[in-house]
């Protein structure tokens, strides 16, 4: 359905001349140099697939998304989609997918929606009986009928992007693109795309390949990521498998039957305020991050000790009178991911 | 399920109706649109009478006379930008990434913009220019107005504004190539009319060249006035010394030649854009 093969592509980028005369010289052909937005993309999606693209800012999805839209074409490596090459049959690929720019709209401003979505449907060619049917469907799957005939542009964001989504629906497509397809929306209306997203999925076997910051897109409706940096797919796989592989860092929360830390001589009368006089635990293959009261927090990584080794460690070290093992959420995972990026 | 093909005028049709329609909405907020260019371009006429006030006669033409030149490229103008104003609206489009939208349809780019923006206010300039025409028309010395003298205007308004046109796809295709272009090229365009609003006599050598060999604004109104009023040209000045009647007969080859072109190079940005993504 998608095949996508060593996608490269780089950007062309004029340093801005600053200083005297700056609006002049901006007319010079200035310093060159090139971006690699996409580095190395390979990938391939079957039918029916829902599969999310996640990654930090600038790390190449929107390009990709872009160059399989046939909106953009490549410096080198292949894609197919549908079996056709995107950017050298366009308007082939164009007939039979739906794309969705969360950031844009590809509504008539002026127009009320359903004026909006009758243009679309001339311009995709959709017969009458087969616009009505779809229409209706999408009606009661994006609850469209209360704004409906209002303007675009006195809409929501929600009911806007409800309305794109729509738009994108009314020619069948069989592959759905969608760029941030939640982005600012509140929770009642992300759940009422995804849960209209996972309809399509199995009632008419659309595949949808959507690019998102929000994991909770992906927990519900993805059985795959794709997680793209420097321009390079790093993670192909499911949600979970992202945790184990780049989620191996643990926290182990232990509470002390004894208020003092062992070696350190204890604090008066255990008031709280001396607490941070203690120094922190000691105990090999861990780190304390926090500490308040008798609980402290010790940070460890499960691929150079494991959790039964490091408590019976701590247990031989310190009296204890409860613990517990904090896995990290995936929003931390990928939080960390990102970060690391930043150098 | 393979859709039935779409018929591109009757979509270009449904698309400018349907961009009336929302303006019509806020109907007198579209009736004073039409009045405020009205207005804009009068101020710009009372101005050439003004001048006319002062001098008998610029460049051996009357004010009658230069009247006329100025309503027809007004004219000419207005139609150029009411069917024009997708390519030359196009910058912004661009920058905000709207233009992508245009690349996942299953339609002509050049059509999609085309049929992007149809502006029914420009009538506003339309109407100024048709004023200027018909008080052009009330100089008894001039032209006697027969049949053959209307379809003469009629045809150099309808050249004209294909000429205007294929300057906005040009300008189109700048803004594909470069993001801030948008007032380089504008000085084409409004520039344009305004030179074609004066007679080329009035302008140095080099300009009038450009004006008929680079951006052929000459063959917008001036070779066809010249042809309606009679008039010879300054000696030497036209090209190949050709008569104003064969230049003014040969404007629609021009027009539709630079129009040519100007696709041309408007497809090549299109490709240059899919390539580089500005």
């Amino acid at each position: 359905m998608i095949a996508v093969e060593e996608l490269r592509k780089a950007f062309r980028v004029t340093t801005r001349r600053t200083g005297g005369f700056s609006a002049i010289r901006a007319l010079l052909p200035g310093a060159t140099s090139y971006v690699e937005a996409v580095r190395n993309v390979s990938f391939t999606i079957n039918g029916g697939e829902m599969v999310a693209v996640l990654g930090p800012n600038g790390a190449g999805k929107s390009t990709t998304i872009k160059m399989l839209t046939g909106i953009l074409v490549p410096d080198a490596g292949t894609a197919t989609i549908l079996g056709l090459v995107p950017w050298q049959s366009r308007r082939a690929v164009a007939k039979r997918i739906g794309v969705v720019f969360g950031q844009r709209t590809q509504l008539w401003w002026d127009l009320p929606l359903s004026d909006s979505l009758d243009l679309v449907r001339h311009m995709y060619g959709v017969p009458t009986q087969r616009f009505a049917e779809n229409l209706a469907t999408c009606r009661e799957l994006l609850e469209l009928d209360p704004f409906l005939d209002r303007p675009v542009r006195q809409l929501s964001l929600g009911q806007r992007m409800r309305g794109d989504l729509a738009a994108a629906l009314i020619h069948d497509p069989e592959i759905l693109f969608l760029d941030e397809p939640t982005i600012g929306l509140d929770l009642v209306v992300k759940a009422r795309i995804r849960d209209a997203l996972r309809h399509l999925n199995e009632t008419r076997g659309v595949t949808v390949l959507l690019t998102t910051h929000d994991l909770a897109d992906v927990a519900r409706l993805c059985q795959r990521v794709l997680l793209i940096d420097h321009g390079r797919v790093v993670h192909d796989g499911g949600l979970e498998a992202l945790r184990t592989r780049f989620g191996s860092g643990c926290t182990l929360v232990v509470d002390l039957a004894d208020p003092s830390t062992p070696g350190q001589a204890p604090s008066a009368k255990g008031d709280e305020t001396d607490q941070r006089n203690d120094g922190p635990m000691v105990v090999p293959g861990a780190i304390e991050i926090r500490a308040e009261g008798n609980r402290h927090w010790l940070a460890f990584d499960r691929r150079e000790v494991s959790a039964s080794d490091l408590i019976a460690a701590v247990a031989s070290r310190y009296p204890l009178s409860d613990l517990t093992l904090e896995e990290p959420d995936i929003e931390t995972v990928i939080a960390s991911l990102y970060a690391s990026r930043t150098e | 399920m393979t859709p039935s093909s779409v018929f591109l005028p009757a979509l270009y049709v449904r698309l400018a109706v349907a961009r009336v329609r929302g303006q019509m909405r806020y109907r007198v907020g579209f009736l004073l649109m039409i009045l405020g260019v009205f207005v804009a371009n009068a101020f710009e006429f009372v101005a050439l009478l003004v001048l006319f006030g002062q001098v008998k006669v610029l460049g051996g033409w009357s004010a009658h006379e230069v009247a006329l030149l100025w309503g027809m490229s007004q004219m000419s103008f207005a139609i150029a930008e009411a069917f024009g104003r997708g390519f030359e609206g196009l910058a912004p489009q661009v920058r905000s990434g709207e233009f992508d939208q245009v690349l996942v349809r299953p339609l002509p780019v050049f059509f999609q913009v085309f049929a992007s923006a149809f502006e029914a206010h420009r009538i506003g300039r339309f109407l100024q220019g048709a004023t200027a025409v018909w008080y052009a028309r009330s100089d008894p010395a001039s032209i006697p107005w027969q049949a053959s003298h209307w379809t003469t205007l009629i045809f150099a308004v309808t050249t004209g504004a294909v000429i205007f046109f294929a300057t906005f796809v040009l300008g189109g295709a700048w803004a594909l190539r470069v993001v801030d272009g948008q007032e380089l090229m504008n000085t084409f365009t409004y520039g344009g009319t305004t030179l074609a609003s004066y007679p080329l006599e009035l302008f140095s050598d080099p300009i009038r060249r450009a004006a008929t060999w680079i951006l052929p604004l000459a063959f917008v109104n001036y070779f066809p006035a010249l042809a309606l009023l009679g008039r010879v040209g300054p000696p030497g000045m036209l090209p190949f010394g050709l008569t104003p009647i064969i230049l003014a007969m040969s404007a629609p080859v021009v027009a539709m030649t630079y129009l040519g072109v100007a696709v041309v190079v408007w497809d090549r940005s299109v490709m240059r854009y899919q390539g580089t993504g500005t």
